[in-house]
């Protein structure tokens, strides 16, 4: 006899008579254990549950409604040889609908030395583009209207002529200073613990990074001043939790030189970006990007008692697809990558809520914090300004 | 968990009208269910955010997974998934080879793709077998129509578990046949089902063919469980119990693009299946639902086709994330040729890197108690379970394919999909949005790659169904412009960019882009100062089209005019934009081509091509 399906009620389910008793069957590499199975029970007590986005402390994305209004910027790290090539290829790119670009720079550039010059002769245009003027940034964004595009600039050392012939070839375009929109890179600290393109040591840089904050904070809103990575100490080989704990660390230490050297915290925190790597232990990564969040709320709410604190995170796939590298092997590997920030997509903030992700979340917050601050600081930040943070605090 | 140290005191929860009203301030007037508010094909809306509260009258959150109705999965811990793939057998000796070479490098099961009407013996099929360790993998056939000998064969493999995937009601709706009747063909299932092999389940539901046939994931969803409901009635008919039944069916079902919602279609069947099930008596374990998933190729392009493999990704991700039970990804190539080695080594290995490197093996269900994804499911379980009793109504399967409502249902979803994407509110990326530019095809595709698949027998009793791919129309085009640019100049779209940076810029992506669709040659240009100038660069190049790319103002200007008044005798000039007012000036002084987001790409770049002797 057929059942009459139309009085089925689809949503009687019996109670559960399983009681959950799950036992960890894996430990990450971050020392997290996972089990093979989580339940509601493993929400109790659970801090972030009620978190939303756009609202301190941005569990769920530094924007209301995130993606739904507005989607991620689609960048592509790039920069080969000549400006005249480079920009053929951004041109080609904007064509092929990506909304933002991403300079690579070569090494010789990077080191603050000409293209001309004998020490850095094998260098030119290898792993990014070369640029020795302003004439070769203006060929480098020929067409390519400044007022309107978001560039993201990865520089470090020779960050204050880069900066500068940036801003003077989008001067000429006709751009205002206040439509300037994009990233420069401008993260001397993990240049000393990773990357190693610094030129000046490591008190004069923090002094140009606090020029910058103020000169930035005063004349280009929309330009965020620095983009604060931990992408480069994971491809250094560190795990999660600890790209994001010195990374915040870092962090803190910019806010703490802007402050140092005169600036209101609410001028220049806003416009402080991160950069993380996404690798491939999914679950892992989209649960950092939302502990990042969480966490650098915390931590600028401590460094001001105003709601500015809103992370900016960017995401890179991990190493650039420069020409010689792009691999169809690559394409699906990146692909993977750049899921886990962008799996956020239609229903937006950040649908993967609970369950499975809390846990990595949940965890990671309690591990980095305990990275974060048993940090051993770098020496040249140790003459340490507590007092004057905590006066600062104070008020 | 509870022993945690707090550590986000110093902020409060928030609650839903802080949150709204942020979102409120954030919309600057706009209207909150247009901008925010999506309204999927399967008719029901997703919000833009969901949060605790959204869970309250969600029915299931207590049960565990390997708990009834199995939402949580029919596994009570983990989520491994068997690596399956596809063996195209020609030659068996030659299959077996490739089947030893896939288990070798990582595959976990396998699906021997048959000739259709080839007797194999039982020589053959120990070959294909040879040297397989029919206790550690999968074995499952398909396409073969002697089902009885194979089952045959198979019994005599020791331990062997997989499936025969005997199903006349689906192809009843591709071919308008049965092998034989209806009535031997539902004793042949019944025959099949009550043979004693208890591994191997016999009756594969192909879900897949009204994926591919264009139904939206409800109908999918609906059609394929009264496919299901359907083998029920007619095999305790021939006298077998419910018991017997359930464990000797399995869905094979394709997975598309729209990530979350793929994901919350497999717990929906999950649970849609085991209350159908429970609905007939039968014991808790036997209602659990076997789902093997591969890629839909609905969605699936001919040019750009490493795209394909960027869409098989998050297509299996969806589907291993829902937790099937097996999963075989679609070759990239499988639009436009047999899978090459290169081709099945990536489809595997997309698989390994997610449970290998990615960890998706790691937990069960990871999706359970996400806000959006419990509602999706629920969502989606509510609209699919609304078309299956509206076929019940009608009688159920095969009442409603005689009377050929279930084929209007798909054919009316496929109309739209193509309709979507001739005007590009569905993006098939590589072809009709953000085409390769410099893409030629290198060889001659087959017919068929441009063709729907038609099974339709010259005898079909009732209406029927084709597969097809939605991008096929827009190939057809492209392909076109390519056999012409054969011996014929390629012609060339070019960009009279002037004025305003940031518009001409934009203007031209939009109208390179277009033309781009049809394989016409694009050229930009750097924007010119003075209109006298492009008209004279336009006069040295000649291109077979030219676009006027400039702001709304300067083309109000009478600049628009100009160019055309100058150079329609020499070439056809569209305008990129729809600038209000200055549209009717330029329609009355003959400009015909106008370009913009609400064009029809599809049947505007026919028409060009028809206009320059590309088609007829």
């Amino acid at each position: 006899m057929k059942p009459d399906f139309k009085n089925i009620n689809i949503n009687a389910i019996p109670k559960s008579h399983i009681k959950a008793d799950y036992k960890p069957d894996w430990e990450t590499v971050e020392h997290i254990n996972v089990k093979p199975a989580y339940t509601a029970e493993d929400l109790e007590g659970m801090e972030h549950l009620n978190y939303a986005a756009g609202i301190a402390p941005y569990l769920r994305g530094p924007y209301s409604t995130m993606y739904v209004m507005r989607p991620w910027t689609v960048r592509q790290y790039a920069g080969f040889s000549t400006a005249e090539e480079s920009n053929a290829f951004y041109r080609r790119n904007i064509a092929a609908g990506q909304k933002g670009l991403s300079v690579a720079f070569d090494l010789a550039t990077h080191r603050g030395y000409d293209a001309d010059h004998e020490r850095v002769m094998g260098d030119v245009g290898k792993a990014g583009v070369s640029i020795c003027s302003v004439e070769d940034m203006k060929v480098l964004f020929d067409q390519i209207p400044l007022n309107k595009m978001s560039v993201s600039m990865t520089m470090n050392g020779a960050v204050l002529p880069i900066l500068a012939f940036y801003i003077v070839a989008a001067l000429e375009q006709g751009a205002k200073y206040e439509e300037l929109q994009g990233t420069i890179q401008n993260d001397i600290l993990k240049e000393f613990m990773v990357r190693n393109t610094y030129i000046y040591p490591p008190e004069f840089s923090m002094r140009i990074i606090a020029d910058i904050f103020a000169f930035t904070s005063q004349n280009m809103p929309k330009f965020n001043s620095i983009s604060i990575s931990g992408y480069h100490m994971q491809e250094a080989g560190a795990t999660c939790d600890i790209e994001l704990a010195y990374t915040l660390a870092d962090g803190w230490d910019y806010l703490r030189t802007g402050v140092k050297s005169g600036l209101d915290i609410d001028a220049f925190a806003p416009r402080l970006s991160f950069f993380w790597c996404s690798g491939m232990n999914h679950f892992m990564e989209i649960a950092k990007m939302r502990a990042a969040r969480m966490l650098w709320a915390k931590i600028t709410r401590r460094a001001t008692s105003h709601w500015h604190c809103v992370l900016t995170p960017r995401l890179q796939d991990g190493r650039s697809p420069s020409k010689t590298r792009s691999t169809t092997w690559h394409v699906l590997v990146s692909r993977l990558w750049a899921q886990p920030s962008v799996t956020h997509s239609r229903c937006t903030p950040t649908p993967w809520t609970r369950l499975s992700l809390f846990l990595p979340t949940s965890r990671l917050v309690s591990l980095v914090t305990l990275r974060f601050t048993s940090r051993k600081r770098p020496t040249f930040a140790a003459s340490s300004t507590h007092g004057q943070v905590h006066i600062m605090l104070s008020h | 968990m509870s022993n945690h140290k707090k550590l986000f005191e110093e902020f409060p929860p928030v609650t839903t009208e802080q949150w709204e009203a942020v979102i409120e301030k954030d919309l600057k007037g706009a209207d909150y269910n247009k901008k925010l508010v999506w309204k999927t094909a399967e008719g029901f809306q997703v919000r833009p955010y969901y949060r605790a509260e959204n869970l309250k009258d969600i029915p299931w959150l207590d049960t565990k997974p390997g708990e009834y109705p199995y939402i949580r999965s029919t596994k009570k811990e983990g989520n491994d998934w068997l690596v399956c793939e596809d063996i195209v057998v020609k030659d068996y000796h030659e299959a077996n080879q490739k089947a030893l070479d896939a288990l070798n490098r990582g595959a976990t099961a396998l699906s021997f793709r048959l000739e259709y009407d080839k007797p194999y013996d039982a020589v053959e099929i120990s070959g294909l077998l040879n040297g397989i360790v029919a206790e550690a993998v999968e074995i499952n056939f398909y396409n073969n129509k002697y089902h009885l000998p194979l089952l045959e064969m198979m019994s005599k493999v020791p331990g062997i578990r997989g499936s025969l995937n005997y199903d006349p009601l689906t192809r009843y709706i591709r071919r308008g046949t049965w092998f034989i009747s209806e009535n031997t063909d539902m004793e042949l299932a019944a025959i099949l089902s009550k043979a004693e092999i208890p591994g191997v389940q016999t009756i594969g539901v192909n879900a897949h063919v009204f994926t591919n046939a264009g139904a939206t994931i409800s109908q999918e969803m609906g059609i394929a469980l009264s496919v299901g409901v359907e083998y029920i009635e007619q095999l305790l008919a021939k006298g077998m119990t419910i018991d017997e039944i359930a464990p000797k069916m399995r869905f094979n079902v394709a997975v598309g693009q729209t990530y979350f919602m793929e994901m919350a279609k497999m717990r929906a069947y999950r649970m849609l299946w085991a209350e159908i099930l429970k609905a007939y008596g039968a014991k808790e374990e036997n209602c659990k639902i076997r789902i093997h998933a591969f890629n839909a190729l609905i969605n699936m392009s001919l040019y750009d086709p490493y795209v394909n493999m960027l869409r098989t990704t998050t297509g299996t991700m969806s589907a291993v994330l829902g937790g099937v039970d097996s999963f075989c990804v679609t070759p990239f190539d499988a639009t436009f040729e047999e899978a090459t080695e290169f081709a099945d080594r990536i489809s595997r290995n997309q698989q390994l890197i997610l449970k290998e490197e990615s960890h998706f093996d790691k937990v069960a269900d990871p999706a359970a108690g996400s806000y959006y994804i419990e509602n999706l499911t629920e969502s989606i379980a509510t609209a699919a379970w609304n078309v299956f009793l509206q076929i019940q109504e009608e009688g159920g399967y095969l009442a409603s394919v005689r009377k050929g409502t279930i084929q209007n249902i798909v054919k009316e979803s496929a109309a739209k999909r193509f309709s979507n994407v001739a005007t590009r509110r569905e993006t098939i990326l590589g072809t009709n949005q953000y085409p390769n530019f410099t893409e030629v095809m290198k060889f001659d595709p087959a017919e068929w790659v441009f063709k729907a698949d038609c099974k339709r027998e010259a005898n079909a009793e009732v209406d029927t169904i084709d597969t097809f791919r939605v991008a096929q129309q827009f190939e057809t085009m492209r392909y076109a412009t390519d056999v012409y640019a054969k011996d014929h100049k390629r012609p060339t779209a070019w960009m009279f960019t002037y004025g305003n940076l940031a518009m001409r810029k934009a203007r031209a992506n939009f109208a390179s882009n277009f033309f781009a669709c049809a394989g016409f040659e694009v050229v930009d240009n750097p924007g010119f100062k003075t209109l006298e100038e492009g008209i004279a660069a336009a006069r040295q190049v000649k291109p077979e089209i030219l676009v006027i790319c400039s702001s709304d103002e300067e083309y109000g200007e009478g600049n628009a005019l100009k160019i055309y008044e100058e150079l329609k005798n020499e070439t056809i000039v569209v305008l990129a934009g729809n600038p209000e007012g200055t549209v009717d000036i330029l329609k009355e002084a003959g400009l015909e081509y106008f370009i913009h987001v609400k064009s029809n790409v599809l049947e505007t770049l026919q028409s060009f091509q028809k206009k320059l002797g590309i088609t007829k």
